[in-house]
Order: structure tokens, then C-alpha cells, then sequence
């Protein structure tokens, strides 16, 4: 279960994301709200990327008491992913899974599952914006976290691996694996079994049926 | 200088022409210096929307330009109005013409260059990773990025840092010094790393803030940037070894790579400190006399060594921090 209290982040601007209480339980949730709502923010602060005021802990373990057990046990996919140019997906990979504990077979998996086999090698820069979302997203599978924050996963990708993706999200939510998810597009969203919509409206969320 | 200098200097320079060519040939080769980086900027990613000007018209490209290149260069062009004064009192009226025949001629290379450039397409950039079959260690990326993205800020700095500390080899061997003017020579080229390390904190808040999700322990944080500071600092550690083993004895030699490499771990800290402050610049100048007299005070280098760790892991500590 992920559990968020008296939580805010304000940024100097002024805006100021804030949540009393919230509660998932394991399964897919979906945040949706306009552009600058606070959506992304919320979903970094949860990745442990943004410091926050408040609580967050998954399944016991607290993000600001243990940061490290907690950063192990989720994965985070950002809607534009930036990572160093030169590198290849594969010395992403290394660097993750060292530290994720995840191994070989468990990489070659998720390679093969979003078609990177073929491009792996190859430098980040040189990615269409589709290859940089499927690299993001193999990372945030990587080392079977508990806790999946998906921010604009469906975007830029083909639509076999959009299925792909959504059948792998059904498979690990059956399993346990608790899923945030954000998107503005609603068709792959429509084929997921969601168990709590949010929207996410200047900076409040709030749940929507 | 004060200025009743800088008057004696521009009539020095009108009456010896030779000594006078270094103000037209300096200002071309910064204007060609300054074309380059124009150019360089233009094919950034942040600066490409500014290609676009080249479907302006002709007349409306030219005033942008000529905006921006006189205001670049606007300091040379002030101190040449200031000379060119004296020239007038001087009657150099030949070295009046050719040192303002230069600056059109500058000005105008970087217009007629930088229009070319905006005619064609932006030059593809071109990735360069390393041809090696092992995948690339994290404490590599720094200087992966310094190559790919600032070769000439790292070479600049490589080149002042050992001209400088080579100067610094020069004196001592006269033996009218003791290992502190050593030490001080290291502080001296650890601040011009600066750059580098402002580099570094840029890389890491941009292209590497995804990985503050990831759960790095605090001896692979530790890892990654102190051996990306060694791999840095590399010319310089080969420097001292290659010049520094045999002037000194015993152990007083290691006391100038470990203080290049603790002294950088300081700078580093207070960059992590006050990244984002105003007052970023003021800490920095306040080190350098900290250090300072810390070297006039022979305060054992391993003492501050051991400091600059301290103070390092506690500005890393957290997090947030990678």
C-alpha cells in the first residue's frame, strides 16, 4: 500500500502541490488533470527525485526515514526522458540494475518485451523520442520494484508496444505491483483495469469515480 | 591600471607600430574566437530556434546581428575609441586606419559567416562514444561529457592549470622557497578547475536527475565523484608526479595530489552548498583565503585533506544529492 499524508511541495513561484491523505491499495491508479496541474511534481516527489513536506511510504518502508530501501522498491519513467547523450541504453541498464540488484535474464526480458534488442549498443542521442520512451521505461521495471510511477508512458510509442506495455502492466498488477499512472491519451488507459481515478486539479487531488 | 596608465600605454602603442599590431590582430583573433562560439551556440539545442533568423529578410538579419555582435564585443570596441583619442593627438592617422580597418574587418566576418551558416542547414551533431565493448562506468561520464559537449573550456583549463603549475615548478626549483609555495600553487590550479566542477553540477541537475530515483549508497555516491575528479584531474596528478617526485623527499611529495584532489572535493561541496545562491561566488573567494592561510600556517596537509572529506560527505549526504 502507498501512503501519502500532509503532504506539500511549493515551489518559489507560489504553486503549491498539496495532499492531506492518501491511500492505494496494489493495482493500477490513473491521475489525470490539465497542463501544470501538479501532476508530474506529485509523481517525482513520490519517485524520491523532488524533496517534499510530509509523509510518503510504500508498504511500510518511509521515503524520508529510509530512502535508499524505499528508492529500491519503486520505478519511475518520466513523460520527456533526458539522460547523458553518449551513453547507450545499455550502459544505462548497467548502472540500474547494479544498483537494483536485477539480473541478466531479468534485463534481457524487458529488452526483448519493448524491441530494444536492436538498438542498444547504440548512443542515446541518436534515439527517436519512441526508443528514448521504451529506454525510460525498461529502467523503471528494472530490479521488480513494488510501486510503478508512469508519467505520459503511452506517449511517442508504437501501438504493439503500447499493447505490450499494457499487458505487462495487467500481469505485475495481478501480481501485487501497485501502478500510477498518468496520460492524456485514453484509449490504452480504457484497456487497463483501473482501481482509482484522480484528478489532479492547480495543485489538490482529488478522486473521481 | 589606472587610468593615467592606460593613457601612457595607448601613446606607447602609437609610437611603435610594432608593439601596436597586438591591438588589431588581437581583436581578430577574438572576433574569430567569438564567431566560433556563436556558431557553436547556434547548433545547441536551447539556442536553435535562433536559426530560424536566417529567413528574415537581409535587412532585419543584418540589424539583429550587428545588435548582437556590437554589444559582444563592445568592450574592445570602447577601448579602441578610448586609444584612437590618443592616436588622434599623436597624428598616427596610418594606425588609426588599420586598427579600425580590423574592427570592420571583424565585425564583418562574423556577419557575413554567421548569414552563411543560417543559409544552410544546422550541422548534425556527432555522438562521440568510445569504440570499447565493456559498457561505460558512471565516474566516466564527466569527462565523456566535458569532451562531447565543452572540449575547449577542458582544454583551456588543462593548458592554464599547467602552465600554471609549471611556473609555480620553475621558482621552487631556484630553492628560495619552502613545500608551501608548492601547496599554494596547487590551491592556485585547484580554483582554476572551477569551471569544470560548475560543468559537473550542471550535468548532474540536468542530464542526470532521473538518477536521484535510483537507491545509490553513499560509498558508490562517494565513488562516482571522486574518481570522476581524479580522471579530471589527471594531467595535473601526472604533472606533479612526472616533475614533483625528485625536488622533494619523502612524503612531503604526496602532500601536492592529495591536496589537488581535497581541495577540489571542498570546491565541489560548496557548489552543492550553494549551487542555486547569489552567493555562491563569495564562498568560493572565501575558501581561497581560507586554504590560503591554512598553507602560510603549515596546517598538515592531511589535516586538511581529511577536512575537505568531512565537509564533502556532509554536503552529499543527502538523498536528494547525487
Amino acid at each position: 500500500m502507498l501512503l501519502i499524508s500532509n503532504f506539500s511541495k511549493e515551489y518559489p513561484s507560489g504553486f503549491e502541490v498539496q495532499i492531506d491523505t492518501l491511500k492505494l491499495k496494489s493495482g493500477i491508479h490513473f491521475i489525470h488533470g490539465a497542463n501544470g496541474s501538479g501532476k508530474s511534481t506529485l509523481l517525482k516527489a513520490l519517485a524520491g527525485i523532488h524533496p517534499f513536506q510530509g509523509k510518503i511510504e510504500l508498504n511500510g518502508t518511509d521515503l524520508g526515514e529510509k530512502p535508499l530501501e524505499y528508492r529500491a522498491t519503486i520505478g519511475y519513467a518520466e513523460a520527456e526522458p533526458q539522460f547523458p547523450d553518449f551513453l547507450s541504453l545499455d550502459d544505462l541498464i548497467q548502472v540500474v540494475a547494479k544498483a537494483k540488484n536485477a539480473n541478466q535474464e531479468e534485463i534481457n526480458q524487458l529488452k526483448s518485451a519493448f524491441g530494444a534488442d536492436s538498438f542498444s549498443g547504440f548512443p542515446v542521442g541518436t534515439f527517436s523520442s519512441g526508443m528514448l520512451k521504451k529506454s525510460a521505461l525498461i529502467l523503471a521495471f528494472l530490479g521488480k520494484p513494488q510501486l510503478v510511477i508512469l508519467d505520459e508512458p503511452f506517449t511517442t510509442i508504437d501501438t504493439q508496444t503500447q499493447h505490450q506495455l499494457t499487458e505487462m502492466i495487467k500481469d505485475l498488477a495481478a501480481q501485487g505491483v501497485t501502478f500510477l499512472i498518468t496520460s492524456h491519451q485514453n484509449s490504452p488507459i480504457a484497456n487497463l483495469p483501473i482501481q482509482g481515478i484522480f484528478k489532479m486539479e492547480s495543485g489538490r487531488l482529488s478522486e473521481n469515480g | 591600471m589606472e587610468v593615467k596608465q592606460h593613457i601612457l600605454l595607448a601613446k606607447f602603442l602609437f609610437r611603435n607600430p610594432l608593439a601596436f599590431s597586438i591591438l588589431p590582430l588581437s581583436f581578430l583573433g577574438f572576433s574569430i574566437f567569438h564567431l566560433k562560439i556563436i556558431k557553436a551556440l547556434l547548433s545547441q539545442r536551447e539556442y536553435k530556434i535562433f536559426h530560424q533568423i536566417g529567413l528574415f529578410k537581409q535587412q532585419d538579419k543584418f540589424q539583429i546581428w550587428l545588435k548582437i555582435i556590437l554589444v559582444n564585443l563592445a568592450f574592445s570596441l570602447f577601448y579602441f575609441l578610448f586609444v584612437s583619442f590618443y592616436g588622434v593627438q599623436e597624428n598616427a592617422w596610418i594606425l588609426l586606419l588599420i586598427l579600425w580597418f580590423s574592427v570592420i574587418l571583424g565585425i564583418g566576418l562574423n556577419l557575413w559567416e554567421i548569414n552563411r551558416a543560417q543559409e544552410k542547414p544546422i550541422p548534425e551533431t556527432i555522438l562521440k562514444r568510445p569504440k570499447v565493448n565493456w559498457n561505460l562506468p558512471r565516474f566516466s561520464w564527466l569527462i565523456l561529457e566535458l569532451r562531447q559537449n565543452r572540449p575547449l573550456l577542458f582544454l583551456l583549463t588543462k593548458i592554464l592549470s599547467l602552465a600554471l603549475l609549471n611556473g609555480f615548478f620553475v621558482s621552487f626549483a631556484t630553492g628560495v622557497y619552502d613545500i608551501r609555495w608548492m601547496q599554494f600553487g596547487v590551491l592556485a590550479t585547484s580554483f582554476f578547475q572551477i569551471p569544470i566542477l560548475m560543468e559537473k553540477a550542471e550535468f548532474e541537475l540536468t542530464k542526470q536527475s532521473w538518477f536521484i530515483s535510483i537507491p545509490f549508497r553513499s560509498i558508490e555516491k562517494f565513488s562516482y565523484h571522486f574518481l570522476s575528479i581524479i580522471l579530471v584531474s589527471f594531467p595535473e596528478l601526472l604533472f606533479l608526479i612526472w616533475k614533483g617526485v625528485y625536488p622533494f623527499k619523502g612524503l612531503e611529495f604526496l602532500s601536492l595530489p592529495f591536496l589537488v584532489l581535497g581541495n577540489q572535493l571542498i570546491l565541489l561541496g560548496i557548489q552543492y552548498w550553494k549551487f542555486s545562491s547569489s552567493s555562491l561566488s563569495n564562498w568560493f573567494i572565501a575558501s581561497f583565503f581560507i586554504l590560503f592561510l591554512s598553507v602560510i600556517f603549515g596546517i598538515p596537509w592531511f589535516v586538511i585533506c581529511g577536512l575537505s572529506l568531512i565537509f564533502f560527505f556532509y554536503q552529499t549526504r543527502s538523498p536528494y544529492h547525487l
